[in-house]
């Protein structure tokens, strides 16, 4: 350890006694350090390391031999105090410097209304956020250390007597059997702790907002924390739930259920319809009424490649103008987007490489993958379309409807955390229809959803909740 | 296994594509005509005529008229192929003219059985009788249209709004099979750089064997369906009164009991509204006089009809589905044809007239 | 009586048979079933495809019957009944002819494409790329061929709401007068129908698979009775746009009746109907073939895997020999004539004697 330059280890000879220091500066606070251990250790000769733990006014002082977790906890911005040379009995002080970033707006998932804050990279910091909000005992929170070499904190956060002992320890058991020796973010873990590693879809929706995280706890999930994440893993979740924002609860829910019924036709709209121009192009012109025809062929006539090229290399075109500005800083990146949008789509449409109609079909379908609230789940949309464009080209109509239901069965076998990732479609349970694909008022939200087969069901009493139906006299 | 899926995969995409149709690299037929060919001129047994649009890039249609005279129909095709730059479907066709002379002699049932079994094509695609010659008619330029939609758009709103009835394809091969039921196809003819439908063809199976002026489309088609229309029927009062009335709702019954077979009632309701008067001024009594003189009018000209339908031994009205719906037993063609033309078929009209325009 | 032992996880609830019933019943059949029912029955052939529907309650609630005591499928059944080797040989005929019958599916539904869409499509390999689906699918499970039915049925249902452009053409009065034909015509009729009505008969095998068995009898029930309405629907409006002639000649009456479908972003529907399809076929071959596959582990005590994958092969093979329309037609008309005798003849008989043997053995 001398090796780095920020170690420091000195000897210091006061009354009588000497005593050794050994700490990283870089991890360690300087003010408690000058203020409280200094000047304790200073004050009196110090005789054991008992003594130091009595008067020092800190908590979690650790009197230990164990060279292992002398290493570990120095690592961890602890101070170490030495009586003499040659006994190796430490008192550990702890002393960290806690810096983080304060808690700011989210950026991802902003809404208009509703809490500004979002989480942090600090775990202490996000776990403040979220008890804050859920002040009740039975919030618990487990810890544990991921990563052979990051040593990374992760925290599952649950509702004690509301969330299924089972969900808990499957991501118990799931987390507890990682070993990797990196985890550096809470996405790492999603992808490791995924019950299909090799699907496109993610199975864990994850969320920087912490009220968002409280209102799932107390729905009966569990949420995953790790330190030096600014994201939450939430699950066990379902498709629908990749699709609703959290601003729905904010609105009313009629406005709610009109804004998640677009966005679920803006997927559909999406994946489909630029494979469903190459599939009528291709195969089935009979399909176009006649009026359409004339626009169509004459926006094709100077095109010399066949509609799935035509397809994809606008597709790639928006792909790369996507990449390109998510590379890149904000600012910049906006202007790629005006310049490559504006630029390259009338160039490409004067030059005759693409057609008029596919550039705005095509723009369209990018623009309504974004409307997916989670930022993951819009990725794999726009993924999906690329398998669809080459069954489209290969039969058609037909081949759209065998991708389609490929995709189905796909989706069919996926489950997240072991329960149905399709729910409450499939399998189809009424009940949690609530608040899937339309949310209803927040009257009708009594119950807590099936599929997350909750210990305590129950939400509130409805009934007491019921708004008087009466008219006014 | 890996490696095995991506052969596959790589076999799909070479071998996996069926025959494509790239919407810019086909001719769309959208209107095709059939003729007997000139004998001195041509040999082959039919003549076809099959136009396609070419849809320029700068929004002009340019229309590619194909001839061709074959033996077989069917061998047409690909002729036409061979003098096409591009491909020839015909998917979206819109309408099959046959000529006059055809539908005369020879009868469409083979060309329409064609069509009839060509999955590509619609039960929409509208059926006419060309009059006059077919290749002019087809090839004539009509303005900056599809020649093919130009056809389809005359007679689907004719048959919407109009006075004809509906004569697409599945409607003619319906009455061609029913037992209780003949087709009839409109006829279409050239006026200057216009098409005008100038009548209706009666066939008996698949031949023509009477016609039907436009004048009397109007009483047709209240014989033939239920309709409401916007075009208007005009009664000559006096020699010098007369009126129009527009906007009809018409209803037609019959009347057949097994017991009277040989007596069938048709009743004709229309609902209509004055739209052109020129006598002075509309009384309750001139209003009675406009509905009495044209229930009269109307039922002679019906009447008319029948007969001549009787004698021919056609019956495009259908009535032989209404009495085979009240009629047990197998039902025989034959013998119906043979009672039919002996039965006692009555008119009976009856004209409401409910406005008068915004003036009294 | 011992049946086989499912797990719990791999149950499905007792609803979902509902899906199961109807979407192994709506297949190639609807596509062009009015044609062979109208031939003898004509105008009354929806008289006789609502009698078929009707007498097939009875049957299901037979098999049922029969289930709920053995509460096994139809391997324990009849090795209870007719001892290992004969019912053995009585097992390996039902496994036959449900994997006749996913040729049967696949091979109508090839040929419709051929001849509507695309008639140099290769039928190894479009046929192969859907047995891979079909595998993909059978290699979650139960659960999740329980789900493709359900998707089977949900999702293209909105192809019921085409059936309403025909209507606007249809001639009502076709329909009179009712009951124009003899009994025995209508029931020539019935037995045209039948074919379309097939496929429940997989009950037998996956009945250990459902939660609380008993329970989805009504379900059951419920799933026939949707057929039966659509098809009587389906047959009604097909009596009402042809006229009987007309139908004779038409060999894919529900596909022609779609071609008068137009709307003002769409022309020709029926291309979009056939596509859409093959979503209603996947259940069809997944729960045929399941059915085939779980009947053969059964007896042979293998995995189902091992089982699977060369019954797709056999099955993509078997079906790719069929060439021409004639052989296809004989084909539809030997599996719908084994069906029929199998639904109306053998599982009666089955219930018969699984009674007198109970009654026997209580007596002993």
């Amino acid at each position: 350890m001398k090796d780095s330059g920020d170690f420091l280890h000195f000897e210091s000879k006061q009354h009588g006694s000497s005593f050794f220091l050994y700490y990283f500066k870089t991890l360690v606070h300087e003010t408690p350090l000058n203020e409280h251990i200094l000047r304790y250790l200073s004050r009196e000769p110090l005789t054991s390391l008992k003594e130091v733990k009595d008067k020092i006014p800190i908590t979690g002082i650790i009197i230990t031999e164990d060279l292992k977790t002398i290493c570990e906890k120095v690592m961890t911005g602890y101070v170490i105090v030495r009586l003499h040379d040659n006994s190796v009995e430490c008192a550990l002080i702890p002393c960290q410097v806690k810096k983080a970033r304060s808690v700011s707006q989210p950026e991802v998932e902003f809404t208009v209304v509703g809490s500004k804050e979002a989480f942090v990279e600090s775990l202490d910091t996000n776990i403040h956020l979220v008890r804050k909000r859920l002040p009740v005992h039975e919030l618990k929170a487990f810890e544990l250390t991921l990563g052979k070499l990051t040593n990374t904190k992760v925290v599952v956060m649950y509702l004690d007597g509301v969330a299924n002992e089972e969900n808990v320890n499957t991501v118990k058991q799931r987390l507890k059997d990682i070993h990797v020796d990196q985890v550096v973010d809470s996405s790492v873990i999603m992808q490791l702790i995924s019950d299909n590693r090799n699907s496109p879809f993610p199975q864990l929706v994850d969320t920087e907002r912490p009220d968002r995280v409280v209102s799932v706890l107390c729905e009966g999930k569990v949420v995953i924390l790790s330190d030096g994440s600014p994201q939450a893993l939430i699950g066990p979740t379902t498709l629908v739930e990749f699709f609703s924002a959290f601003e729905d609860y904010f609105v009313n829910w009629i406005v709610a259920s009109t804004s998640r019924l677009i966005r679920l036709f803006a997927v559909l709209f999406s994946i489909l319809v630029t494979p469903i121009y190459v599939a009528t192009l291709t195969y089935h012109y009979e399909l176009i009424p006649s009026d359409l025809l004339s626009t169509l062929v004459s926006s094709r006539q100077r095109i010399p490649l066949p509609p799935i090229l035509e397809a994809i290399f606008l597709e790639l075109s928006i792909e790369l103008l996507r990449e390109a500005g998510a590379r890149l800083p904000t600012k910049v990146g906006q202007t790629i987007g005006i310049v490559g949008g504006i630029v390259i789509g009338t160039a490409s449409v004067e030059a005759g490489l693409t057609s008029n109609v596919l550039l705005i079909i095509v723009a369209l379908s990018a623009l309504a993958s974004f409307t997916t609230p989670v930022y993951r789940m819009s990725n794999t949309i726009r993924l999906t379309r690329f398998p669809f464009l080459i069954f489209a080209h290969l039969w058609g109509l037909l081949g759209i409807t065998i991708c389609f239901s490929f995709l189905i069965v796909h989706l069919l076998k996926l489950k997240s955390l072991g329960r149905p990732f399709l729910e409450p479609i499939y399998p189809l349970r009424v009940q949690d229809l609530k608040d899937a694909i339309i949310r209803l008022p927040l009257s009708f939200q009594s119950t807590r959803p099936i599929q997350l087969q909750t210990e305590d069901t129950r939400r509130f009493n409805r009934r007491t909740q019921k708004e008087k139906n009466d008219f006014h006299e | 296994m890996r490696r095995s899926f991506n052969l596959f995969l790589i076999i799909l995409l070479l071998t996996g594509c069926v025959q494509q149709s790239i919407l810019d690299d086909i001719q769309m037929v959208t209107i095709i005509g059939y003729d007997l060919p000139d004998e001195d001129k041509e040999d082959g047994l039919i003549k076809g005529i099959a136009v396609a649009p070419q849809y320029l890039a700068d929004g002009k249609i340019e229309n590619n008229v194909f001839v061709e005279t074959a033996k077989l129909s069917k061998e047409i095709r690909s002729q036409y192929n061979s003098k096409s730059p591009k491909p020839i479907v015909s998917g979206k066709l819109e309408v099959a003219m046959f000529s006059r002379e055809i539908a005369e002699t020879e009868g469409v049932t083979g060309l329409v059985d064609t069509l009839h079994r060509d999955p590509s094509i619609g039960s929409r695609v509208f059926l006419g009788i060309a009059n006059g010659d077919t290749e002019e008619l087809l090839s004539t330029n009509y303005g900056n249209v599809d020649t093919g939609t130009y056809f389809q758009d005359i007679l689907k709103h004719n048959s919407k709004h109009g006075m004809l009835p509906e004569t697409n394809l599945h409607s003619f091969l319906y009455s061609y099979y029913s037992e209780g039921s003949d087709p009839f196809l409109p006829i279409l003819d050239r006026d200057g750089d216009k098409v005008k439908i100038t009548g209706i063809g009666l066939l008996d199976g698949g031949k023509m064997v009477s016609e039907l002026d436009a004048d009397n489309l109007f009483t047709f088609k209240i014989l033939q369906e239920k309709f409401s229309s916007n075009d208007s029927f005009s009664v000559n009062l006096d020699q010098d009164k007369y009126a129009a009335i527009y906007n009809i709702a018409s209803k037609r019954k019959i009347e057949y009991n097994s017991r009277e077979a040989n007596k069938i009632k048709i009743r004709g309701s229309i609902l209509g509204v004055i739209k052109e008067y020129s006598g002075k001024a509309l009384t309750p009594e001139a209003l009675k006089e406009i509905e009495e003189t044209m229930e009269k009018d109307i039922e002679k000209r019906g009447t008319k009809m029948i007969q001549s339908f009787q004698e021919l031994g056609i019956d495009p009205i259908s009535l032989g589905n209404a009495v085979r719906s009240k009629t047990r037993g197998e039902f025989d063609r034959k013998k119906w044809i043979d009672e039919y033309k002996n039965m006692d078929i009555s008119f009976d009209m009856n004209v409401k007239i409910t406005e008068s325009g915004i003036i009294e | 009586m011992s049946g086989p032992v499912v797990k719990d996880q791999y149950k499905v609830s007792p609803f979902l048979v509902f899906y199961l019933v109807h979407s192994v019943q709506v297949g190639v059949g609807v596509m062009g079933f009015q044609r062979i029912s109208a031939s003898t029955a004509g105008n009354d052939a929806w008289i006789s495809v609502f009698g078929a529907g009707l007498s097939l309650h009875i049957i299901i609630f037979l098999i049922y019957k029969i289930l709920n005591k053995e509460k096994g499928d139809i391997i324990s059944l009849h090795k209870n009944l007719f001892g290992k080797w004969i019912g053995g040989l009585l097992s390996w005929i039902v496994i036959v002819y449900f994997v006749a019958m996913s040729i049967t599916v696949l091979r109508t539904y090839i040929e419709v494409i051929q001849v509507w869409m695309f008639p140099d499509l290769n039928k190894w390999l479009f046929g192969g790329v859907f047995l891979l689906l079909t595998y993909y699918c059978l290699s979650g499970g139960f659960r999740v061929v329980a789900g493709i039915s359900f998707f089977g049925v949900v999702l293209p249902f909105y192809l019921v709401l085409t059936m309403l452009f025909p209507v606007f053409y249809g001639h009502f009065q076709d329909l009179l007068p009712i009951f124009n034909h003899s009994v025995k015509e209508i029931y020539e009729g019935v037995k045209g129908a039948s074919l379309s009505f097939l496929g429940f008969t997989t009950l037998f095998l996956y009945y250990p698979f459902i939660k609380e068995p008993e329970k989805s009898h009504r379900w059951a029930q419920g799933g026939h009775l949707l057929t039966t309405i659509m098809y009587t629907v389906l047959m009604i409006v097909t009596i009402a746009y042809f006229s009987t002639a007309q139908l004779e000649k038409t060999i894919w009456a529900t596909l022609t009746t779609w071609k008068i479908a137009e709307m003002p972003f769409v022309q020709r529907f029926e291309y979009i109907g056939i596509a859409s399809w093959a979503l209603v076929i996947l259940p069809n071959l997944c729960i045929t073939v399941w059915a085939g596959g779980r009947g053969i582990r059964r007896l042979l005590k293998v995995s189902q895997k091992s089982v699977t994958i060369p019954l797709l092969f056999l099955i993509l093979v078997l079906s790719s020999l069929f060439a021409k329309r004639e052989n296809i037609d004989l084909l539809n008309e030997y599996t719908s004539k084994v069906g029929f005798y199998f639904v109306y003849i053998y599982v009666p008989l089955l219930f018969v004697i699984q009674y007198v043997k109970s009654k026997v053995v209580k007596a002993k």
